[in-house]
């Protein structure tokens, strides 16, 4: 291990953190009661959420531990070209979305449309829901490796183990959501999002103070690798491609389509996306420059594990007290999105194919609460899948995104601008799918480093493709 | 409860926070690739330190404005 961090963790560490977790829970159960009305209450917080919450609750769950671990990781294997083939197209392209289809989605929309199967019922057939709901399942398991970011940082600071560390990040989160559904994550969110920010500035004039302005820390990548310094990075014109191509998976992310649903109006989607874009912008590079350190500063521990050399980065750089509020910004950065998350997850199962094709007449409150149980349940099983993301998280946002690029983004634009939902829209929609998935293989081929991964790959792929045959 | 701003003005202002945007991917483009010493790290640094503090201050003021009490106020009138 680079540093022994759970040497250098204070009582003062100590006293953030466990504040930290005492008020989200706190949260969870003041919120309670006004979740449980009903289903549009306890999923959409009553479609009520102004421009301020909306910038908490888009930013924190967009931003998660992989904009800072992975960005990190990207900055330690790749140099500043992560800014230019990632983090500046996905501001700009993800523009539109901010701009035009957020504010179209809420606008167009009937108020029983609660999900994003809901939107491919109103948009295309039932049949379409149906594909949709089970094809969105798989993709959860993506937040195995976020758990696995944010377990693992508890484990490095206070030496406890590991998976006892997944364990209890776990329950604290599947706790929260359960109870109190968007209406405290309305509140969670934005405590969450701004302990990210005042960290991400903290820790930029950290390594200003380390390295005495940024020319020694350029200086010095350049001497490691000089390709850390280009444009490209030394990467090939696909690898460019699979990365500009991930940066659209917002477009077909379940979170963001919750959350235009839950907002008062398509004008606060508008305001409130475009100010999370240029937060983003500023976020992730300081992650990348962070990870950028990490090569200097533990050459040998950046080659082992990136992800570790970073965080003893974080400790080098930060004084006291301040360490713990980066770990509560990347504990922040998981719980926020593992939470919107499971609460997606849940509502897919009970709202849209539990009451949707076999208990139709199920009431809001048995809504509410099934919603809770499959939380739980889902949230279980996901603390068990950390297995599978134990050797990082940069790969699994790598295929995740693009998968969910591949598999959803093409239903979801020809049903938001295609009027005529004929056989030449099918034809269309199947063509661009074969032809993104192709294009995602191509990409992505590569990076998948070990049996598990390629695994979950084939489940989530395997799903999909079965559920679009018994649909056609 | 305060006047709600018009979806015409949320328009213009997004309009300029997308140009924002634009300007700001240029600048970290531009400074990252001709290497800045100073300007960047601080652009950024007092960029994501203001942020989320300037947020919440405004969450705060909708707060204030009753953005949580929403809810119960159109079950009162719908009584």
């Amino acid at each position: 291990m680079a540093i022994n961090f759970s040497e250098i963790w204070s009582a003062f560490d100590w006293i953030i953190i466990s504040v930290y977790f005492v008020i989200i829970i706190a949260v969870g159960l003041a919120m309670r009661k006004r979740a449980s009305k009903n289903m549009k209450s306890f999923f959409v917080a009553s479609r009520r959420l102004t421009i301020p919450v909306l910038v908490g609750v888009g930013a924190a769950s967009w931003y998660d531990s992989w904009t800072i671990v992975g960005l990190a990781e990207c900055g330690t294997t790749m140099g500043i070209c992560i800014i230019f083939i990632y983090i500046i197209p996905t501001a700009i392209l993800r523009l539109p979305l901010a701009v035009w289809i957020g504010p179209l989605v809420r606008n167009k929309i009937p108020d029983w449309v609660l999900t994003m199967p809901d939107l491919m019922s109103y948009m295309y057939d039932r049949k379409t829901k149906f594909v949709m709901a089970i094809g969105m399942l798989p993709p959860f398991l993506y937040e195995s490796a976020l758990l696995t970011a944010g377990g693992s940082v508890i484990a490095y600071v206070t030496g406890m183990n590991m998976w006892l560390a997944f364990a209890i990040l776990g329950i604290i989160i599947i706790f929260y959501t359960s109870l109190s559904g968007l209406w405290g994550l309305a509140i969670t969110d934005m405590m969450q999002f701004v302990v990210m920010s005042v960290s991400a500035g903290v820790l930029c004039f950290g390594l200003v103070n380390h390295f005495g302005g940024f020319g020694s820390l350029f200086d010095q990548v350049g001497a490691v690798n000089p390709d850390f310094l280009t444009v490209t990075g030394g990467n090939g014109f696909m690898a460019v491609l699979g990365w500009v191509i991930s940066a659209l998976a917002m477009y077909a992310n379940s979170q963001s389509y919750q959350r235009f649903g839950s907002s008062k109006s398509g004008g606060d989607i508008k305001v409130s996306y475009t100010c999370i874009m240029i937060f983003g912008l500023f976020f992730s590079t300081v992650m990348v420059f962070g990870g950028m350190a990490a090569l200097v500063m533990f050459p040998d521990a950046a080659q082992e594990a990136p992800s570790e050399a970073f965080w003893a980065v974080v400790f080098t750089t930060l004084p006291v007290g301040l360490r713990g509020l980066f770990v509560a910004a990347l504990l922040s950065a998981v719980m926020s999105t593992v939470s919107a998350d499971y609460l997606i997850c849940g509502a897919v199962v009970v709202h849209d194919i539990i009451k949707g094709f076999f208990k139709p007449d199920l009431s809001d409150k048995a809504e509410v609460w099934g919603t809770r149980v499959v939380i739980w349940v889902v949230g279980l099983l996901i603390i068990v899948a950390t297995y599978f993301w134990s050797d990082g998280i940069s790969k699994a946002y790598y295929y995740c995104g693009g998968f969910q690029v591949a598999a959803f983004i093409v239903p979801l634009m020809l049903g938001l601008f295609y009027k005529k939902k004929d056989s030449c829209c099918r034809f269309l929609e199947l063509a661009s799918y074969s032809s993104c998935l192709c294009c995602l293989g191509v990409c992505s081929g590569n990076s998948m480093r070990n049996s598990s991964q390629r695994s979950l790959h084939n489940i989530q792929c395997y799903s999909i493709c079965y559920s679009r045959q018994a649909y056609l | 409860m305060k006047k709600d701003i018009g979806e015409e003005r949320k328009s213009k202002l997004a309009f300029i926070w997308a140009a924002i945007c634009l300007i700001c991917s240029v600048l970290i483009w531009i400074l990252t690739i001709s290497r800045s010493d100073i300007i960047l790290p601080l652009f950024m640094g007092t960029a994501a330190l203001l942020y989320g503090p300037v947020t919440a201050f405004l969450y705060l003021r909708e707060v204030k404005n009753g953005v949580f009490n929403a809810e119960d106020e159109n079950e009162e009138e719908s009584l």
